[in-house]
């Protein structure tokens, strides 16, 4: 059965290193044409890096091993060319022009003109994306501004305009991360209907129950090698979860002895309004406590607030903040990150490269960034105990760079993540809030992480940590709280604590109520 | 990314000094007149007053700004200084603090505009160099306000103010000595203390610069006071040098300055720049100046040339980015 018209695309012995790191050793990976192919591994595994390759978006001789689709070799100079020979990608950040309707942004670059003088058709262009859309059952109005839509809209958008280029691989990355249950439904739909048309789907996600219920078949990859593709049936959830983890929980996460001491941090009825839409709250009501010595997670979807939670707790958005924050028992207001940095909080934050780093200076240079008052003396900066800083956390966090003096966008992923770590353990903080940590780090740096983790827990550091991974939260914390909608939703111990009683107050499946009863 | 080969590298690393290498020994054999002693020492006098222009303007790249009400501001504390001379019988350090005052106060306003109503920087300084040039020629009713009050001229230290400007002591005009004392402070002030580190910072990453506790409205505020301060030096300087208070002074000079910057490698992307480049970028542009009038060029063929070296060092610059 297996001619090699029903192969959809192939890729073999895919091998694809960065500086410092191999990210993806000996990739098999291949689909069947109109299936739906669920592609999951841990964070770190290599998917993504996989996605990149096949999409064109890391070229051809920067990759060894060879790429198929439908039986011809493809040697992908960019995503230009992926797109040409009708593989398409939908990325997790979506990359839509907000200002432009959605027959513009699916319709841009190639636009229908009336006249040589290259005025659009406007017309024309909604009749055209009307027709995409509508052959998808995709209900949208061609006319609207992509800026006033949902996430989950704009996703659909997204799919619509790379099926309206004639892709027949699609490959989603995460698709459902921040869409709403409904939109979810709509979502697998669309995936349903496309199937019936003879396209040819990957799809990647965290969320098992979601591969179970769309996928036919199966392939885990894990520290850049292809643990193997299994038909759906065959599998079940456990079976699935060792074969991505492949090793005991322990091994990922560093053991560490929980001693929590004193209160550290206090917040009561915490609110953050919303920056553009008066009225309303992106957290709303927020009260709970964290200890010196305790390491606290904070679960939740995308968009739960959680990130605006602990931004605001560093006091980034004085002007929308409310409520009351006690810090060693002492009631304190922060309204600037500089009070909060004298009250000893220190925030990594989500998204290091926008509100980390400033990338085009030195590694030296981020790390001393926020301890810079005290190594100057009226203005002039002590060099001497600067470069002593430097060294001490660049050893300490072994961060690994040809220099202290490189730019730190010279460095892979997870030593730009422990740049970040050491320039708020310059601070010696009492209180370190941690937004996703371990995002887009490798298996290696990410252990080193937690390690470090562990070790300022232990020396009495209370650390609050953000995460969209469950099993993160889980291995890692003393405690967590989820979050949704704003509000906080649940509240568990270690051992209380599962995924599937994160997972339904995270979705708001169960009640606040729902999840006391649980203790 | 491509590996450059050892000697294109040493190329492009030191593309502005090549350049001013080449144009230098150009105009040497080929302008009469070029090559004299008293000749290229004019060239860092006629600078100065851009270069201390452009000292300012490199902080205020590095944040990610833009000045252009500078050249104004330069015009409007010159016409207010000589008004302060001659309508008021007093000092004239009295007259220097005035005018200091007056002239940084408008970069007091445009940061006050940019950080607090997120103005972007080059409308609030396109704005103030309207604002500040119509109020030159307000205040000076439109013609030269002469600085003749024979009641001042006797002063003595009115004397000095026109020695600053002018005179030689030791060899080196008191202006190029001025010049070069601003650049190395503020040379040192951006590569050594904690509020330059805080500039480059807050221009290479605004968001990350916030989070890390520095009040980057505070130095961006200070970024266009320190500019306007220093456009306001010159301001005075070229009254007391003219003997008179002119609106039309300082026309373009904001353009001269950003050039300056840019030949120097400033990246008005902002994050990176160096004073003491900047120094040279002006130097070169000044060279260029006086080499062309040397070589009895017309100013219109002077300023095209201009613009064309312009590009190709900042091409230069570009080449060693990728």
């Amino acid at each position: 059965m297996s001619g090699s018209n029903d192969i959809a695309l192939e890729m073999r012995g895919i091998v694809k290193e960065f500086p410092g790191v191999k990210a993806l050793k000996n990739v098999t990976f291949s689909c069947r044409r109109g299936e739906v192919h669920g592609l999951v591994g841990e964070n770190g595994a290599g998917k993504s890096t996989l996605m990149k390759v096949l999409s064109g978006v890391h070229p051809y001789p920067t990759y060894e091993g060879d790429i198929f689709i439908k039986g011809e070799r493809a040697r992908f100079s960019g995503a230009r060319e992926a797109e040409r020979a009708g593989v398409a990608i939908i990325h997790q950040e979506l990359n839509l022009i907000s200002e432009l309707t959605v027959a513009g942004n699916m319709f841009l670059g190639r636009e229908p003109s009336v006249s040589p003088f290259g005025i659009i058709n406007t017309r024309k262009m909604n009749a055209d994306a009307l027709k995409y859309l509508s052959s998808f059952n995709i209900k949208i109005d061609p006319g609207a501004i992509v800026k006033d839509l949902s996430v989950g809209v704009r996703q659909m958008v997204e799919i619509a305009k790379a099926l309206s280029v004639n892709a027949d691989v699609l490959a989603l990355d995460e698709p459902t991360s921040a869409l709403t249950e409904t939109e979810v439904e709509s979502l697998f739909k669309t995936v349903r209907d496309l199937k019936e048309k003879d396209v040819t789907m990957i799809y990647i996600s965290h969320k098992l129950d979601e591969i179970f219920a769309i996928c036919d078949r199966v392939t885990v990859l894990r520290d850049g090698e292809t643990v193997g593709t299994y038909d759906i049936g065959e599998l079940d959830r456990d079976k699935l979860v060792a074969l991505m983890v492949g090793r005991d929980l322990t091994n990922l996460y560093p053991e560490r002895k929980s001693n929590p001491g004193a209160e550290a941090l206090r917040v009561s009825d915490f609110s953050v309004s919303h920056p553009f839409l008066p009225g309303e709250k992106v957290v709303s009501g927020a009260s709970f406590s964290a200890r010196h010595g305790e390491a606290l997670g904070i679960s939740g979807l995308m968009g739960s607030g959680r990130s605006e939670l602990v931004t605001a707790l560093f006091g980034a958005f004085p002007k929308e903040t409310s409520g009351d924050v006690f810090i060693d028992g002492r009631k304190v207001r922060m309204r600037s990150p500089l009070e909060a940095i004298r009250n000893g909080i220190g925030l990594v934050t989500e998204d290091r490269k926008r509100f980390g780093l400033v990338l085009i200076m030195s590694v030296g240079e981020n790390i001393t960034l926020a301890c810079m008052r005290a190594l100057s003396k009226l203005q002039w900066v002590a060099a001497k105990k600067e470069r002593a800083v430097i060294e001490e956390y660049s050893k300490e966090l072994n961060i690994k760079a040809a220099s202290s003096r490189v730019a730190v966008n010279t460095l892979s992923g997870g030593n730009q993540q422990k740049v970040v770590m050491a320039k708020w353990l310059a601070n010696s903080p009492g209180i370190l809030i941690l937004d996703e940590p371990t995002r887009g780090v490798d298996v290696g740096a990410r252990f080193e992480i937690y390690q470090i983790v562990n070790k300022l827990v232990e020396s009495g550091v209370c650390v609050i940590m953000v995460s969209s991974e469950l099993q993160e939260v889980l291995g890692m914390c003393d405690r967590v709280l989820v979050m949704c909608e704003g509000k906080i939703t649940g509240e568990f111990t270690r051992e209380e604590a599962t995924q599937e009683k994160i997972m339904s107050c995270a979705t708001g499946t169960m009640s606040r109520s729902g999840a006391d009863a649980q203790k | 990314m491509k590996k450059m080969s050892q000697p294109a590298r040493f190329l492009t690393d030191n593309g502005m000094y090549i350049v001013m290498a080449l144009v230098f020994v150009y105009f040497a054999v080929s302008a009469p007149g070029f090559l004299t002693a008293n000749n290229i020492a004019r060239i860092p006098l006629q600078s100065a007053f851009v270069i201390l222009i452009a000292t300012g303007m490199t902080m205020v790249i590095i944040t990610g700004g833009i000045d252009l009400s500078v050249g104004s501001v330069v015009a409007f504390t010159a016409v207010i200084f000589s008004l302060i001379l001659r309508q008021y019988a007093v000092a004239v350090p009295l007259a220097i603090l005035g005018a200091l005052i007056a002239g940084s106060t408008s970069g007091a306003f445009v940061g006050f505009f940019i950080v607090k109503f997120r103005v972007p920087p080059f409308i609030a300084t396109l704005a103030m160099m309207t604002i500040a040039r119509g109020l030159a020629r307000l205040f000076a009713q439109n013609s030269k306000i002469f600085i003749e009050n024979p009641a001042i001229e006797n002063y003595s230290d009115f004397i000095m103010i026109k020695e600053i400007a002018i005179t030689n002591a030791i060899g080196v005009p008191y202006l190029v000595i001025l010049m070069l004392a601003v650049v190395v402070f503020l040379g040192l002030l951006l590569m050594k203390t904690r509020f330059g580190r805080y500039v480059t910072a807050t221009g290479g990453n605004e968001e990350a610069t916030k989070l890390s506790g520095v009040s980057v409205n505070q130095v961006k505020f200070m970024v266009y006071v320190i500019n306007a301060f220093l456009a306001a030096v010159v301001g005075v300087m070229m009254a007391s040098k003219f003997m008179n208070g002119n609106p039309e002074f300082g026309v373009m000079w904001e353009l001269d300055a950003i050039a300056a910057c840019v030949v120097g490698g400033t990246s008005l992307m902002g994050g990176k720049g160096n004073i003491f480049k900047t120094l040279f970028g002006a130097l070169l542009i000044g060279m260029l100046d006086n080499g062309l009038l040397a070589q009895g060029r017309s100013s219109e063929m002077i300023y095209i040339i201009k613009g064309i070296i312009i590009l190709g060092a900042v091409i230069i610059d570009q080449v060693k980015e990728k």
